[in-house]
């Protein structure tokens, strides 16, 4: 692989996030370590009956009783639009009449203390009337109420040619939700001026806060400004989330003229915020007698909550998703989104593409069992580029990668001697069973929604030559101020040192898109790239007349040069701006050649893809069921990496995360919709005792046939689908248990439950 | 009577009028001090964001223990030193396990890294602490799969001292060897707070003050603050009296007094019962294993407590005191129904008395849960045999944590039924519950005949 970096260019370079040293000695502040304006006041939600109702009336005299309250603040005093739904306005800030889910938030307590209005929060007496939905996933699939139409793609002729396939291999599988678990919970504060309103909120999605203050306040868009230095994480759950907070503390500020904080206790974030949503996927896979795939179906119904959120994109991302990294010459797959009466579930980190591919990958399985074959066969056999290289939404897949990416990992990882050994040990039927697995991720990137796919950047280099940074995109620990900082101090050739990232602010860089769908670096590292070669040409062009010469100049090493000329980076700002040269300049990028048609499906979503794989060994324990991951080899590709070590991060990062999604991390609800999960003394996330002991990662040597920065890739959401190797592996462990041929019809989570679930049925088998 | 809790902060002593019983430490750092380099992430001491030190003197020297400063009452820093992130390196001159932690990776949104952070600088500061990986298992990192932060955690006994950390910590050595607590009677503006020095008074409180609430370490009162709100009006600590902090072993028991921490206990029980290793090590963190105690574990009265059980196989004894005298009954007698145990109006939990191993017993303790470390049971199951002697002790399956009669009596797994009721909860089925008991007590038999 060609370096990108040279002594030069920080590009390609491994540097930690740009916060790191303020991360470890506690100097990086978030949104609830500002100092607070004086007279500052704690708002509280006031969680709503324990089930979906209709709200007969509240009796607010205990809670305006408490000492130290100072407001209660209802769906009555928003001035404009009741709304906090981005896509759809279906989503009340404070519901009126009734609530979509049990605990809904149907009032805010403002008060002198955050303690103060916790307490007072609690004496709320509500009269109603239940009135129950769907809760469950079987409960909601029976309801079959749907959210919005289905999308139903077709390839081909799958029923006819699943008729004629010499097998067919079929199955369910239910695949559960998952709580994002940032360590920083959703807080917003607001912060009322003469020219408006300042807010600062965490979250992933600015320009969105701003629209939706500005329309519950029937106020324009450029009144409202709002913030965001950092987040302590967010993985989807601020993309739409965090405007409910930021929209009680703006409509607390607007309706008491003080500044308004909210900060979440971590029990009612859980509660009351929403989650990645659950899956249930019936799949029928017509093949021949070498497991080739002819013909593939998939039924797929998502659970999405009582809103529309982001469900019709997350659920059009799972459709795109079904084929994961595999050749479906015919494919049939239909997707409804149904409404529950359960919080309105949102993005996480895959966005549906995590429960999209989880049906391919265990039919690949069984077919391996059924036909007595290793399932890495029956996976390359089936990759793009064996047979075919068109996706059944009809994009074509142009790079080879995913073959010699499998093949590449099975050798690194001993992948088949492996094998061969848990299954000699699985024979002797011990207490502790092992399971090995490779499953690959093909991972398409852009937002399927493609206008989103722009990006702003504002870029101010000073007289000093010191140069401030600021994009739409924002920093939630994946390190995207660091790599657009590479990008701009390659594009000058400057050193790190001199540029400053500066506040994500819709005031400097506004209408921008959410960071997400692993986009970040791809679309904000553009956009700053070309506000950087604007910058770079103006002085070029201003160092060309100076030294009457046409020699371009190069800019490297804090110099600029051209011929026997030199001149450094700070002296040209100077002299440039003596020269009344400007020196500030805005960029914006918009990914091209991307579109498709929402009624079929068809068109390509996606500017490119992402690819990986990984090896995941288990161990189970029969008695209890308890999985345990012992060692995981991860290959992944990010094109042209632009920094190794933060690259090397998310890749960890999403593959843990995805192994608690499909293994311990379960949200388990009351029959009335309460989630009883709802702290972290309940809702397990892996500790460092979970991370695999031997956890080898690579990156893949390739550049990015396409443009984007630098020839890298996305890595945000990846690598959390190289967790489904560990589910398969799981699946492997307790086949043994079983007859030849049997693979175990286990679900996500793979908790101890159901792991011995399986293992009791495969000892009846 | 003293209104102020004294003790060592920022390199002085700080004096700290509480208003409440329930006023505890985060809220005084962040929102008091404006020291906000401790973060909030649970607000029930299982992410670990809020970790600080608190050093006592010994006597030998000092001991750091890695707190979760969000359920810690303000009354436990009595004389003790409370180090935070903000006593450790600035980021223009990092201390070696931030360096360290930098270099490794170990940080991508930075929330929790303050509190890796400093349980990484506590297993620095007194190497003893814990394992590598125990060292963590109290911390919660969602974003960095953990790898750079274990690197750190390996690598601690190669990294030096901070000349800046240890000047700060001959400071306070020497200002606490001096001193001693004196225990702590205060009236606040909210309530009471009692942390007698003496057994004859914390027995007299009791017997005065039926209603107020006793406290150990707090690892549960603390959530009872957090999350219930509860507004407490009078507490009263235990953990000041030395004959309930004393661990002694004894010709043939191991006494463990019942405000003795975990972390306390723990050589000492382990070096009778190596086979309790794994089952200390996910009991809590290192965190809560510094904080929690038997006598709270067992005063909760809940059934899902991970010691009964073990107690009650190894079949050791408690002692209640009050002013009336003493009583000793052994464990398995104090659990009465669904939390209500023996516990009297006026009595305090004493001490435990735990025989010491003889030759030739097997002990075999399981732990079901979701999570390896620092999770509530779904189910605790031990097993031992004395002799002829078996005793099965369960956890999370009735209504109490109790024996397995029927079984112990007839070695026959069918009287399980006799045994147990578990519950459907949020952890697991009762079917899952009733299945992996029958098969873990059926290993231990098929093993041990």
């Amino acid at each position: 692989m060609r370096p990108l970096n040279t002594a030069s260019s920080p590009l390609g370079q491994a540097l930690p996030q740009d916060s790191a040293r303020r991360h470890v000695t506690g100097q990086a502040d978030y949104c609830d370590d500002l100092p607070e304006p004086a007279d500052c006041l704690h708002g509280v939600p006031v969680l709503g009956p324990p089930v979906k109702a209709k709200i007969d009336q509240i009796d607010w005299a205990n809670v305006l009783a408490y000492p130290g309250v100072i407001a209660v603040i209802t769906a009555a005093d928003i001035p404009g639009e009741n709304n906090a739904g981005g896509v759809v306005h279906d989503e009340p800030i404070l519901p009126k009449e009734a609530t979509g889910y049990a605990e809904q938030p149907i009032g805010l307590v403002v008060a002198r203390t955050r303690l103060a209005a916790r307490r007072a929060a609690k004496r709320v007496s509500i009269d109603y009337t239940a009135e129950p939905g769907p809760v469950s996933l079987e409960e909601t699939i029976a309801a079959e109420d749907r959210l919005h139409e289905d999308l139903h793609l077709i390839q081909g002729d799958p029923d006819g040619e699943l008729d004629r396939a010499l097998f067919v291999t079929s199955g369910h599988i239910e695949i559960g939700g998952q709580d994002h678990v940032y360590l920083e919970g959703q807080i917003a504060l607001a912060i009322p001026s003469h020219d408006g309103m300042h807010v600062v909120s965490s979250t992933q999605h600015p320009t969105e806060v701003q629209d939706l203050i500005a329309q519950m306040l029937l106020t324009p868009a450029a009144s409202i400004s709002v913030e965001v230095r950092r987040m302590g994480g967010a993985f989807g759950g601020k993309e739409s989330q965090a405007a409910h907070i930021a929209l009680w503390a703006a409509l607390g500020a607007h309706t008491t003229g003080k500044a308004v904080k909210v900060r979440l206790d971590r029990d009612d974030d859980m509660r009351i915020t929403g989650k990645r949503h659950e899956f249930w996927v019936k799949y029928q896979l017509g093949h021949d007698v070498q497991g080739q795939l002819i013909s593939a179906s998939f039924e797929m119904a998502s659970r999405c909550g009582f809103s529309h959120d982001l469900s019709r994109s997350v659920n059009d991302r799972a459709v795109f998703h079904a084929d994961n990294a595999y050749f479906l010459p015919h494919a049939r797959i239909q997707s409804k989104r149904l409404r529950s009466a359960t919080v309105s579930n949102t993005a996480f980190r895959g966005f549906g593409g995590p429960q999209g591919m989880m049906a391919i990958e265990r039919g690949l399985d069984q077919i391996a069992a059924r036909l007595a074959m290793d399932p890495l066969d029956i996976r390359l056999a089936n990759a793009y580029g064996a047979r075919g290289r068109t996706t059944p939404y009809g994009m074509q897949i142009e790079e080879d990668t995913l073959i010699p990416l499998m093949q590449t990992l099975a050798h690194q990882s001993d992948y088949r001697s492996r094998r061969q050994e848990i299954i000699a040990h699985n024979l002797t039927r011990p207490r502790l069973r092992r399971g090995i697995a490779l499953t690959p991720v093909k991972f398409g990137i852009s937002f399927t929604a493609s206008f989103l796919n722009q990006a702003g950047a504002l870029i101010h280099v000073y007289k000093d030559g010191s140069i401030a940074l600021n994009h739409g995109g924002t920093e939630m620990g994946q390190g995207l101020y660091q790599k657009v900082a590479q990008v701009v101090a390659h594009v000058l050739g400057v050193s790190l040192a001199r540029i400053q990232p500066t506040a994500t602010r819709t005031d400097k860089v506004p209408n921008t898109s959410p960071t997400a769908a692993s986009s970040g670096s791809d679309l904000n590292g553009m956009a700053a790239r070309a506000a950087a070669e604007i910058i770079r040409e103006r002085l070029t062009g201003y160092l060309q007349a100076r030294w009457n010469t046409t020699i371009e100049p190069h800019f490297a090493n804090d110099e600029i040069t051209a011929g026997p000329h030199r001149i450094s980076f700070a002296d040209a700002a100077r002299s440039a701006w003596f020269a009344r040269i400007p020196l500030s300049a805005t960029g914006h990028w918009a990914t091209p050649e991307i579109g498709w048609d929402a009624r079929t499906g068809k068109g390509r979503p996606f500017y490119y893809f992402a690819y990986g794989a990984a090896v995941s060994e288990v161990e189970i324990d029969c008695i209890t069921g308890m999985p345990r991951v012992v060692r995981a080899d991860l290959l992944h590709d990010v094109g042209e990496s632009l920094n190794p070590m933060l690259d090397y991060g998310q890749i960890e990062g999403g593959y843990i995360q995805g192994m608690g999604w499909l293994t311990m991390e379960q949200l388990v609800y009351s029959t009335q919709g309460v989630l009883n999960t709802h702290g972290l003394s309940t809702y397990k996330i892996p500790t460092a005792s979970d991370r695999p002991a031997d956890l080898r990662i690579a990156l893949w040597p390739n550049q990015n046939p396409e443009q984007m920065v630098y020839h890298s890739k996305a890595v945000g959401e990846p690598p959390l689908m190289l967790a489904i190797s560990v589910h398969s592996a799981i699946a492997h462990a307790i086949s043994s248990q079983g007859p030849a041929g049997w693979w175990p019809p286990l679900n996500a989570p793979a908790t101890a439950e159901e792991v011995l679930r399986c293992l009791t049925l495969g000892a009846s088998e | 009577m003293r209104t102020t809790i004294r003790f060592w902060f920022r390199d002085q002593w700080h004096e700290l009028t509480p208003v409440s019983p329930t006023d505890l430490v985060l809220p005084f750092l962040r929102e008091q001090c404006r020291l906000v380099g401790s973060k909030e992430g649970c607000n029930e001491g299982d992410c670990g964001a809020c970790t600080a030190i608190l050093a006592r003197h010994t006597g030998k020297g000092l001991e750091f223990q890695p707190v979760n400063t969000c359920i810690l009452p303000v009354a436990a820093l009595d004389h003790a030193w409370l180090l935070t992130i903000e006593d450790i390196g600035d980021h223009h001159q990092l201390h070696p396990v931030q360096d360290a932690t930098v270099k490794a990776n170990g940080t991508q949104c930075g929330f929790c890294t303050p509190g890796f952070v400093m349980s990484l600088v506590a297993g620095h500061l007194q190497p003893t602490l814990a394992e590598p990986l125990q060292l963590l298992a109290g911390n919660l990192c969602r974003c960095t799969g953990y790898g750079g932060l274990i690197d750190v955690a390996r690598q601690l006994h190669t990294l030096p001292q901070d000349p800046h950390l240890q000047a700060k910590v001959e400071r306070a050595e020497a200002a606490l060897k001096a001193t001693d607590s004196e225990g702590l009677a205060m009236i606040t503006p909210e309530g009471r707070i009692d942390a007698p020095t003496q057994l004859s008074d914390l027995l007299e409180l009791r017997r005065i003050y039926p209603d107020a609430t006793l406290v150990g370490g707090a690892t549960d009162v603390g959530l009872w603050i957090t999350k219930r709100l509860d507004q407490l009006a009078h507490v009263i600590f235990t953990g000041w009296c030395p004959e309930l902090t004393a661990v002694e072993v004894r010709d043939r028991t191991l006494h463990i007094g019942a405000a003795a921490t975990y972390q306390a206990f723990r050589d000492p029980l382990l070096e009778q019962y190596p086979e309790l290793t794994e089952w200390l090590d996910r009991l809590g963190s290192v965190q809560v294993r510094g904080r929690g105690t038997l006598g709270g574990n067992f005063a909760n009265g809940s059934p899902i407590g991970d010691s009964p059980p073990v107690l009650m196989a190894l079949d050791a004894t408690m002692t209640l005191l009050s002013y009336r005298g003493e009583r000793t009954l052994p464990v398995d007698a104090f659990f009465k129904d669904y939390r209500i145990t023996d516990l009297g109006p006026d009595e305090v939990i004493g001490w435990f008395t735990v025989p010491r191993r003889t030759p030739g017993m097997r002990l075999q303790v399981d732990k079901v849960s979701r999570r390896i470390d620092q999770d509530i049971s779904t189910a605790l199951i031990a097993c031992a045999l004395r002799g002829d002697a078996l005793r099965i002790g369960l956890g999370g399956l009735a209504a109490t944590p109790r024996l397995a009669n029927h079984v112990m009596h007839s070695r026959n797994l069918r009287d399980l039924s006799l045994d147990i009721t578990p519950l459907s909860d949020l952890r697991a089925s009762s079917h899952y519950r009733y299945q992996v008991t029958e098969g873990l007590i059926r290993s231990f038999m098929e093993e041990h005949g």
